[in-house]
């Protein structure tokens, strides 16, 4: 089996393995958990070379170790995927590996680090820090260590971070054999980048967060290498560049006509480019008794043309249904994108309609289910996850997923034949 | 004359005085139910306040019948903010897949709570909204609602009578709940006469049905005023099924601040 470990990953890892053995002679534990996880997928695939069946390990491992007196602590969280066919989602991941200390008014980290923004459920615009894990799958969105320095400067009337990111962590994407693939396949082999800098590139972010009487508020801008990448055409040992006429001929999509022309030629292949953005974001939300109000905006800059997008929507939980203990909460959102059919994105004009249902009996059994639909095309993918509790440290969860209606020109098109049901088993140590 | 007058107008005098102590002494011992039962409650809430910040290891035993267990371990601390505002942070290490999982809430005497629930697997930290206060705590008999804090202002009282409950001489006060999302229409509270602590509670549901019974058990003083039971024992009439609530390592002055009780310290709690 082959496993790729990028450079930085491969140090960090040797560094955190150290780390972690010399403190576990002190004190602490780790923690974690091992996943196993089989999809099905009843049509057959678009590519000859995808499967039917596809089973995948995981394990997901925290260690945190304290120094009371001193207020600081260190955290390492490894990831680690091996997957039956797919050969680039078998990886593995440091999540977080980083130094923090608080005193009474700022904090610092240092290291590799999660870092969260936003408040909307059925994506997440503000959110940039770190790189999506985007090889892990639809549903949930697993992100990767971003390694930086993180200041928080606390008042009583907010709290401002400041972000300084001296490493980029490429997009990480599935390979030939996986589904959930594109039509000509992705090298990251021969990644570009506007930064002559490349992934050494020091990026900025600084974010105000705070919350008034019923309102949370945040306002962050970021200043450098985009997390989503445009689509570079590679042909005949030729790399379409950025500055060539013949890229917007791609339109950086995956599913631009002259990229499906190019999937019939088999020397073919996308080459991810990163540009060098600026992003401003503003994410909101109101509570109003039962009901949640929600909006996140984002304004950038540098990925070809200027763009706005937002989502918004509303979110209301029904308690104790028919006096039985089952909450249900319905959520409903829009998505807009200013560049409308241009946008890289699916998500430029639709709306999401998501339900949660809570037994909240013993067992934490669940079920959630999400559909978005596009307003002008009808396009739809519809979700949905069942999970419960076993005993106290097993937790089991199916969950199916379903594409209908998705024109030809549309980017969800390379994947429309990959409706899955996925059953996943996860032990808790 | 004058001075038969001089001395009515002032036995007159000493009659009125008399008169309203009497009355005074009178209305005192005339307090109407719902009057002395306030007045209980408020007592027992001001014997329990003022101690600034606590901690405690929670262990939960969910009885589910059958010689079926099922166990929860938790954290509570909490911190005194003002006369008006309590905070309490709850944080979760089993069942694992909870682990790590957070629960900080701002409680107010003239306004509703505010909730914030923290996710660790993506470092998120979600305010959530109210409601959903009779829904069970983490599957168990406990409801959020009997979770929270009971301050005074969340109860209208009726004072019921004085009774000797296993040996004990109890006030028995009715308590209904003042907010509309309440699970129970009213509580039935025995404290004791010597110190004011919660012995046992009846709960009553929406149709006014007996749900469940509090029973709490020994009682701990704390920095010689503060009285904490180790074990609350929580039994649905209905079901049968009972939770066990024990109480350890309960410690005070901690030098807790409002900072350790802010949204963004949901993610340095360990």
């Amino acid at each position: 089996m082959n496993i790729r470990f990028s450079a930085p990953a491969l140090i960090f890892f040797f560094i955190g393995g150290m780390m972690y053995i010399s403190l576990n002679a002190t004190a602490g534990e780790f923690q974690g958990s091992i996943t196993s996880e089989s999809r099905f997928f009843p049509v057959a695939p678009l590519y000859p070379e995808q499967h039917g069946h596809n089973l995948s390990l995981s394990l997901q491992g925290k260690y945190r170790h304290d120094w009371p007196s001193r207020n600081e602590y260190i955290v390492f969280s490894p990831f680690l995927r091996l997957d039956q066919h797919d050969n680039l989602r078998t990886h593995a991941d440091i999540r977080e590996l980083y130094w923090h200390k608080s005193a009474s008014k700022w904090e610092l980290r240092l290291g590799l680090c999660k870092v969260f923004w936003g408040v909307t459920e059925s994506q997440h615009l503000v959110d940039i820090i770190n790189q999506t894990d985007a090889v892990e799958g639809l549903s949930s969105t697993p992100k990767l260590g971003q390694l930086m320095l993180n200041f928080s400067w606390i008042q009583d009337w907010g709290t401002f971070d400041f972000y300084v990111m001296p490493m980029f962590r490429e997009r990480t994407f599935t390979g030939r054999r996986g589904r959930f693939r594109t039509p000509v396949p992705i090298s990251d082999n021969e990644t570009h980048y506007e930064s002559s800098a490349r992934e050494w590139h020091t990026d900025f972010a600084i974010r105000y967060s705070h919350y008034f009487g019923n309102w949370d508020v945040g306002v962050s801008h970021f200043s450098g290498t985009s997390r989503s990448p445009r689509y570079l055409a590679h042909i005949f040992g030729i790399a379409i560049s950025s500055d060539s006429p013949w890229a917007n001929l791609t339109g950086g999509r995956i599913d631009s006509p002259l990229i499906r022309l190019l999937s019939s030629i088999p020397t073919a292949r996308l080459i991810p480019y990163y540009d060098q953005i600026e992003q401003t974001g503003i994410d909101l939300q109101y509570i109003l008794g039962e009901w949640t109000l929600k909006l996140e905006a984002i304004h950038r800059s540098g990925q070809e043309r200027t763009y706005t997008a937002a989502t918004g929507g509303i979110e209301h939980t029904f308690y104790s249904v028919f006096n039985s203990p089952i909450d249900v909460t319905a959520i409903l959102e829009y998505m807009w994108d200013s560049r409308g059919s241009h946008a890289l994105t699916p998500m430029q004009n639709d709306f999401f309609f998501g339900t949660r249902i809570a037994f909240n009996d013993v067992q934490s059994t669940s079920i959630v289910s999400g559909t978005i639909v596009d307003a002008a095309t009808g396009s739809t993918a519809f979700g949905i996850e069942a999970s419960r509790r076993i005993g106290s440290d097993w937790k089991a969860s199916i969950e199916a997923r379903i594409f209908a209606n998705i024109p030809s020109n549309d980017i969800l098109t390379t994947i429309h034949k990959d409706d899955y049901i996925q059953a996943k088993l996860t032990w808790y140590f | 004359m004058k001075k038969i007058r001089l001395l009515q107008k002032h036995s007159l005098f000493c009659l009125l005085i008399a008169l309203c102590i009497l009355m005074g002494g009178i209305a005192a011992e005339e307090l109407s139910p719902e009057e002395r039962g306030l007045q209980i409650a408020q007592a027992a809430w001001e014997g329990d306040t003022g101690y600034g910040d606590s901690i405690s290891e929670l262990y939960m035993t969910l009885r589910l019948g059958s010689g079926q267990d099922a166990k929860r371990e938790l954290r509570i601390r909490t911190l005194e903010v003002s006369d008006r505002e309590t905070r309490a942070m709850v944080i979760f290490d089993t069942p694992a897949d909870v682990r790590g999982t957070a629960l900080l809430s701002h409680s107010f005497t003239d306004k509703s709570d505010t909730q914030w629930l923290y996710l660790p697997e993506i470092r998120r930290e979600k305010r959530i909204a109210g409601g959903g206060r009779s829904g069970p705590f983490m599957g168990s008999e406990f409801s959020f609602e009997d979770m929270s804090s009971q301050r005074v202002e969340k109860f209208t009282y009726k004072y019921i009578a004085d009774e000797v409950l296993n040996g004990i001489t109890c006030h028995v006060i009715e308590r209904y709940p003042v907010e509309k999302g309440s699970g129970y229409t009213k509580q039935v509270a025995w404290l004791d006469t010597k110190h004011l602590r919660v012995q046992k509670v009846d709960y009553y549901d929406r149709r006014s049905e007996l749900l469940k019974t509090l029973s709490s058990h020994g009682y701990e003083q704390h920095e010689e005023k503060y009285w904490r039971p180790t074990t609350m024992e929580m039994l649905n009439h209905k079901t049968g099924r009972s939770t066990l609530l024990e109480w350890r390592n309960t410690k005070f002055n901690n030098g807790f601040t409002t900072r350790d009780f802010e949204p963004n310290a949901l993610r340095n709690a360990r």
